[in-house]
């Protein structure tokens, strides 16, 4: 049984996953383990099937495991109602998804304060000038999400993720379609969410220049964690990650 | 191609369920309609014969003065050829039941000189003399009477106590139509029908063997002086139906039908929306525009005709139910033909022409998608200009309601002004959804927050769906709204006039078809607590010239009583010595106080009779009661029988207690006896029942309307499903997503049901204004309703899409694939 210590503020205590029964049954986690404390930067990396989509969407409250449990803040997740789960995923979490994550009958600006506005709020305005200045949208809230660019999109959605001061924020390859230019300001910003705002950010990649930014990195593989590097380097995750490669070929 | 159609519409049969469901819906009810008609055609074709199958030539008097009486029918027995002459006396006869009411359907309750060339006795002998009656078996089995009861027949507002002495079989229309037949002897019918003394309605006459009808007839016509028809059995008994019944159901059927249309075109749109993808992959992998089109257009017709089988079927049994249930005469049953040509033809036509051509311009579109999109990710909206048709709505709907304001003064307009105004109003809803949504996005969004801001978001993303689907509901609320605007207001009329027309307490009126005696104003006055009873008599004058004074003869001691009246000239208490005239009739005729008239009184059953009458009175008279001229009733023929009798109650006796007293007392079921309020009543009740049966008829187009507004949701929803995941990722709960999609669905069905309201009530109104004289009477509290039920449709609609869409898992609903 894991213990909670202060600092932990998300928990996943063996998560399993499995899709489908039977013979068409597929294992995506298998019994993982890991906590993230206040104000880290994890990344996850792993071969393309391996869970990491799956293991972040059961903590962040979008999907349910079949075993184990996930924790926010000390709060069981499979415990609660879909009022109070809505609740958590709008005030306690951030998610940036890989790709679709803007309404689009909203404006930028819409987009950005929707988890307030659905819940009533107004957003404060130093901390929304921040944001939005943070991602470099000032001159573009005006517009719908056709007119925007896929990189100004994802910047949108991750000011979405940051307007309501989450503990959490889940981010599953966020600059898998961007350039490198607009990437590296996005992995800036979750850099800056930990270290001045403390706030938690959990990051699907594949690119080990992105991991470079994060605190530590967990490896899955099949389902398994089973790997965890701390003060990651581009070169040190590449290393790590080709010894993949001849499983991935199977 | 026909194969891969089938396989495309079952592979979407849940995205074609709701149009089938319309079009099925209108196939059923032009099915049925026509079925229905068809034997409600036969019937009355049955009950229309005018002539008994073996009569070769009937001659009938053509002028009210014609005498057709024994020398005529002397002249005719000697022709050459006719084997037989039967002279026969017609009329309405009412036979009292056991229980007091009238036997069989009044309007053929008949009365008849019994003959046994025409009558063939079961049981009990012919009648003879004033006191006896056969009666014709059916309506013998109906009443249980047999030979020897003693039974009261009402003829010309008399009440006649006969006895039974025979029951006979006969082969006449009105029988067939569900009437009853009370034959007397020839002297009696011919007494008591035959508006001439001694005279008969009509002579049949039979042919010798091998003698020609056509032959007949001619030698009839040459004996006899003008003023006489004369025509063969065959001419009298090929007679049209009447196919009113058929065109107004049709009519009903065609607005189902029309609302059907844009169901279909909403979900081919939607299908060629949510295919784009599919389509462009094909049209990149080499398919031509051609066949991307024909693909579409066959689902329409495998579409088309699975919903017309099961419309037909589904029609067959809305005819056999309002065959059984509506039977219009009550005569034997007549049968549904259950296929006829014409209705299978209809059926297919409506089924499968409508579906195709509703599907033609979004098969247009969707074959006109570039192969490129296939490679687009994300929506690609394609929101063409909506000027050009926002311009052309303008044209057609400002056209239309100048040419429906004109339909004021031309009442015929409005056939042309109504369907401009409708057609340019449909062109034109886009642009009124875009404006309709963006006026109503503060409000909600103030009222209920983001939902609010998503909900109407969401209906304005693509105003030509939200317009077509509003559409649907938009045609039929119209008709709803003008029907009952125009309806309400003749209602309100008719009370009107029952309350204003006259100041009596009660009112004496009879049941279609029947007459009201003279003798019956004697009758009623010797009721205790009448205080006064005056008869209103229609007669006329004929001043010659063709110039006809229509008058009408009253009590004239009573009538200051009971007709409200303003005397301008003269005085009516001379109206015993002469005539009162109208001041509108006095202009007319030119005449005044001390003028005078001259003329031939005529009244129906009696000779003319020369007057010449001083002028007493001249007076207004509202235009509810309307009497031209007065006379006393002395004036009157006996025979002319009053179309009212008015009563004035004593002091302080209570008019329902007077009208119980007087009907007991009378005890006459071809009487109707009521209070002022009751007529009131009546008169009201009859439009709103009328009101209801135009409901019924159009509740199938708001049904349609209604499956429109679920098609959308249902739909939309499905399309949409991404956008509620990610709705539900950041932070939207369950239930909230339920009310952004109950919030859009009633903005929708609203936005439709407000126009339609608004344009039906503008026509109603107008259509009411340019019949003169009837007030606009807008039923505020019927229209309420309509609102009321719209919002219902709209919460109704979204609830199977909102439990679709709320339920769906988070990460389903963002994977999902919806191109
Ligand atoms: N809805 C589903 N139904 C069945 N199997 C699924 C489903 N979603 C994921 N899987 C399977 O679960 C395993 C893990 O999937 P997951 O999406 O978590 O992988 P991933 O590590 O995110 O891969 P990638 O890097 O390609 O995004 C895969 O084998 C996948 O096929
Ligand atoms: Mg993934």
């Amino acid at each position: 049984m894991a213990i909670m210590n202060e600092h932990t503020v998300a928990e996943a205590d063996r998560l399993g996953k499995v899709y489908g029964d039977g013979d068409a049954a597929v294992v995506a986690l298998d019994g993982v383990s890991a906590r993230f404390g206040r104000g880290e930067f994890t990344a996850i990396m792993g071969p393309s099937g391996s869970g990491k989509s799956t293991f972040l969407h059961c903590l962040a409250g979008l999907d349910e495991p079949t075993s184990g449990t996930a924790r926010i803040a000390g709060t069981d997740l499979g415990s609660l109602d879909d009022e109070d789960l809505t609740r958590v995923r709008r005030e306690q979490i951030g998610f940036v998804f890989q790709s679709f994550n803007l309404l689009p009958t909203l404006t930028a600006w819409e987009n950005i304060v929707l988890p307030l506005s659905l819940s009533g709020r107004t957003p404060e305005k130093a901390w929304a000038d921040q944001v939005v200045a943070a991602v470099g949208l000032e001159d573009r809230l005006g517009h719908r999400p056709a007119q925007l660019s896929g990189g100004q999109q994802q910047r949108v959605a991750c000011a979405r993720a940051l307007i309501t001061r989450p503990e959490i924020i889940a981010a599953d390859e966020p600059t898998g379609n961007l350039d490198s230019r607009s990437g590296a300001q996005i992995l800036g910003l979750f850099r800056r969410c930990a270290r001045e705002w403390r706030q938690t950010v959990l990051m699907v990649t594949h690119d080990p220049l992105a991991a470079g930014y994060a605190d530590r990195v967990l490896f899955l593989a099949d389902g398994r964690l089973v790997d965890e590097m701390r003060q990651p380097t581009p070169d040190l995750v590449l290393e790590r990650m080709r010894r993949f490669e001849p499983q991935e070929v199977r | 191609m026909p194969r891969n159609a089938i396989r495309s519409v079952l592979a979407h049969k849940a995205r074609f369920l709701l149009s089938a469901a319309a079009v099925v819906l209108s196939v059923a009810f032009v099915v049925g309609t026509l079925l229905y008609g068809d034997a409600v055609t036969t019937s009355f074709n049955r009950a229309q014969a005018r002539a008994q199958s073996d009569v070769a030539v009937k001659v009938e008097p053509d002028l009210r003065s014609t005498k057709l009486d024994d020398d005529v029918v002397a002249r005719l027995r000697g022709l050459p050829g006719v084997a037989q002459v039967r002279p026969i006396a017609d009329g309405y006869a009412f036979l009292v039941t056991k229980s007091g009411e009238v036997a069989g359907r009044p309007e053929r309750a008949g009365g008849t000189s019994f003959d046994p060339g025409r009558h063939r006795l079961g049981a009990g002998q012919a009648p003879v003399g004033e006191d006896q009656v056969a009666l014709d078996e059916l309506t013998a089995s109906r009443t249980g009477y047999r030979a020897g009861d003693r039974v009261r027949v009402i003829v010309n507002g008399v009440v006649h106590p006969v006895e039974v002495t025979g029951v006979f079989a006969a082969d006449d229309p009105r029988l067939a139509a569900g009437g009853s037949l009370v034959a007397f002897d020839l002297r009696t019918a011919s007494e008591r029908f035959s508006p001439t003394p001694g005279g008969y309605t009509a002579v049949d006459l039979i042919a010798a063997p091998g003698v020609g009808q056509e032959s007949i007839a001619k030698s009839v016509r040459g004996v006899l002086p003008p003023g006489f028809a004369v025509e063969t059995g065959n001419s009298l008994n090929t007679v049209r139906g009447d196919d009113k019944l058929t065109s107004i159901l049709l009519l009903f059927a065609g607005v189902a039908l029309f609302v059907a249309v844009f169901l279909v075109a909403n979900t081919f749109t939607m299908l060629a929306t949510a295919r784009a993808r599919e389509n462009a992959l094909l049209r990149a992998v080499g398919a031509s525009r051609r066949h991307v089109l024909r693909s579409v257009l066959a689902e329409a017709v495998v579409l088309g005709l699975v919903a017309t089988v099961l419309g037909y079927a589904l029609g067959i049994g809305v005819a056999a139910v309002l065959n059984s249930a509506f039977s219009v005469l009550n005569g034997p049953e007549v049968p549904l033909r259950v296929f006829g040509l014409g209705a299978l033809g209809a059926a297919l036509g409506v089924g499968v022409g409508v579906t195709t051509v509703a599907a033609y311009v979004p098969a247009r579109r969707a074959a006109a998608v570039p192969p490129i999109a296939a490679l687009r990710t994300g929506l690609a909206p394609t929101t063409k200009s909506l000027r050009r048709r926002n311009i052309l709505g303008a044209v057609l709907f400002l056209l239309g309601a100048a040419v429906t304001a004109a339909a004021i003064d031309s009442q015929d307009l409005i056939y042309l002004g109504a369907p401009l105004l409708m057609l340019g109003l449909i062109v034109l809803t886009p642009w009124l959804a875009a404006g309709f949504t963006k006026v109503l996005r503060g409000p909600l969004t103030r009222l209920r927050g983001m939902p609010g801001t998503l909900a109407v978001e969401n209906a304005r993303r693509n105003p030509r769906r939200t317009a077509a689907t509003a559409t649907t509901l938009m045609i039929g609320l119209s008709v709803c709204a003008a029907v009952t605007v125009g309806i309400s207001s003749a209602a309100a009329k008719d009370e009107d006039d029952a309350r204003t027309g006259d100041n009596a307490d009660v009112q004496i009126t009879t049941i279609p078809f029947s007459d009201l005696s003279s003798g019956t104003v004697a009758d009623v006055a010797k009721v205790p607590g009448v205080r006064a009873v005056s008869p209103l008599t229609p007669v006329a004058i004929d001043l010659g010239e063709r110039r006809f004074l229509s008058v009408t003869a009253v009590d004239a001691a009573s009538v200051r009583d009971f007709l409200p009246l303003t005397v301008r000239k003269g005085s009516l208490d001379d109206l015993d010595k002469g005539i009162a005239v109208s001041t509108a009739t006095a202009d007319r005729y030119d005449l005044g106080v001390g003028s005078q008239v001259t003329g031939a009184m005529r009244s129906v059953g009696a000779q003319d009779k020369p007057v010449t009458l001083p002028v007493v009175a001249t007076y207004d008279v509202p235009e509810s009661s309307g009497q031209a001229a007065l006379v006393p009733v002395r004036l009157a023929p006996d025979t002319a029988s009053p179309q009212t009798i008015l009563v004035k109650a004593a002091a302080g006796q209570d008019p329902v207690q007077l009208r119980e007293r007087l009907q007991k007392s009378l005890d006459n079921p071809v009487l109707t006896v009521r209070t002022k309020a009751e007529a009131a009543e009546a008169a009201s009740s009859a439009a709103q029942s009328f009101l209801t049966i135009l409901y019924a008829l159009l509740s199938v187009s708001v049904l349609i309307g209604a499956l429109g507004v679920v098609n959308t949701m249902t739909m939309s929803t499905v399309e949409r499903v991404r956008e509620i995941g990610l709705l539900r990722a950041v932070g939207l709960s369950r239930k909230l997503v339920r009310s952004v999609l109950r919030l859009e669905s009633v903005v929708i069905a609203l936005l439709g049901a407000g126009l339609g309201l608004l344009a039906g009530t503008g026509l109603g109104v107008v259509g009411v204004l340019s019949q003169d004289g009837i007030p606009v009477v807008v039923a505020w509290g019927q229209l309420g309703v309509f609102v009321v039920l719209t919002v219902v449709i709209g919460v109704l609609a979204s609830f199977g899409p909102a439990r679709t869409a709320s339920r769906t898992p988070i990460l389903t609903a963002i994977h999902a694939d919806t191109e």
